[in-house]
């Protein structure tokens, strides 16, 4: 088949899919049933493909981005160890990714989510829904105020731990860059022992989505902050087109 | 293969079972954000055939897949960026998302088709995201065969089925 379009023709590189989980990863076992069991067919890219959604301002509310009002009552604030998280989002050339939507979802500071669903033990927070959202600025830049979230026991093969973690949603200006993450924190000793992270083929990988400590842009007397940098697929020179089957 | 980049993708990892609360709020019951983003996949204005998509989202073994997301993406064909900044910030910009539940009729959205570009069928992307660590990705193609529709499935576990809706 042919190139979809002229419109098209401005590729993305090929996703390395040895950098990502498999699909089927028994060890983490909601991915048994929620995995393909069927090759998957290479197409070719389309308009819809290299081009994505446009987001703005009138997207995104004033304190979308500050969990720590963003569901409290007026003048009340979530519970829990305040942090800055924050970073940039670049491509795999190393540009920018400016005006793009990043949001985010997360526990509380005792390990529980607001979800119907979620029947840990630990407290809801009246004052912290989990929910984020920002636009990225012209450099690439995002910057969220949360608290840090807790650990949490859930059902595996076993019982098993998660360590604290946040998740994370990016757009990027293709829908082929599309990505759904989840950053950790340097130094916590669940990580290691995590299947979810387990799914990762290796250290590299897992360093990817490990957020580090950064003074520099800690406030005193008010905030740490992590610095979590994400990258979305470049356009670089190889042409999408090209990409061999079954890559 | 040899890769001149500089730096490499961040990996996935699962949305896990509370994406719903993330990308979709309103819909998981956090009622103080006061708005969810992906409501409108087009309006009333918009010309252009309407046409509705429904399915089940369903797992390997055929259950409800009651905590996943679905997204659409309807480039502007033949248009390209034009079209896509036109649409900004309003309703039909193009995209749009819904949740999964187990017990409930399966989510609907009605669109306007988008026009056809010369060379190719208008599409949909459509990502479907649950509690699976990699997204599976489903493109429903909406053929330039007159008065025909045809889907193609990449994740033919989707249970995603399109249809013809004659009108709203």
């Amino acid at each position: 088949m042919t190139a979809a379009s002229d419109d098209a023709s401005a590729g993305f590189r090929p996703r390395d899919l040895n950098r990502h989980p498999k699909a089927h990863t028994p060890n983490y076992q909601s991915s048994i049933a929620r995995s393909p069991r069927h090759a998957l067919i290479a197409v070719p890219p389309t308009l819809g493909d290299t081009t994505g959604p446009l987001f703005g301002h009138a997207d995104v509310g004033p304190t979308d981005h500050d969990l720590l009002t963003n569901h409290a009552a007026a003048g009340q604030s979530a519970i829990g160890e305040r942090i800055i998280l924050h970073g940039r989002v670049l491509d795999e050339d190393a540009c920018p990714v400016p005006n793009t939507l990043v949001e985010i979802w997360q526990a509380n500071a005792g390990g529980r989510y607001r979800h119907r669903r979620d029947s840990y033990l630990a407290a809801l927070d009246p004052g912290f829904g989990g929910c984020g959202r920002t636009l990225t600025d012209a450099d690439g830049r995002y910057r969220f105020h949360t608290i840090r979230p807790g650990a949490y026991p859930w059902p595996n093969v076993s019982d098993e731990w998660r360590p604290a973690h946040v998740h994370f949603s990016v757009f990027g200006s293709g829908f082929v860059q599309r990505l759904i993450t989840q950053c950790y924190f340097e130094g916590d000793p669940l990580v290691a022992r995590c299947p979810i992270v387990a799914t990762l083929p290796d250290a590299d990988a897992v360093s990817g989505v490990t957020a580090r400590l950064d003074m520099d842009e800690s406030v005193a007397f008010d905030s740490l902050a992590w610095r979590f940098d994400l990258v979305l697929r470049g356009r670089g020179a190889t042409p999408f087109d090209n990409r061999p089957e079954g890559d | 293969m040899a890769r001149s980049t500089t730096l490499a993708e961040t990996p996935s990892q699962t949305a896990g079972p509370y994406v719903q609360i993330g990308l979709l709020p309103r819909f998981a019951g956090l009622k103080r954000h006061p708005h969810q983003l992906g409501n409108g996949l087009g309006n009333a204005d918009e010309p252009g055939e309407r046409i509705r998509i429904e399915g089940h989202l369903l797992d390997g073994n055929g259950a409800p897949v009651g905590d996943g997301l679905i997204e659409v993406w309807q480039a502007g064909a033949g248009t390209g960026d034009a079209t896509i900044e036109g649409a900004a910030g309003s309703g039909t910009r193009g995209w749009g998302r819904l949740g999964s539940r187990a017990r409930s009729a399966p989510g609907t959205r009605s669109t306007p088709r988008r026009g056809r570009a010369t060379s190719t069928p208008a599409t949909s992307s459509s990502s479907i995201r649950t509690d699976s660590p990699r997204r599976s990705g489903a493109r429903v193609t909406f053929c330039s065969v007159e008065q025909d529709l045809k889907a193609r499935y990449l994740a033919r576990n989707a249970g995603l089925s399109a249809s013809r809706n004659h009108h709203r």
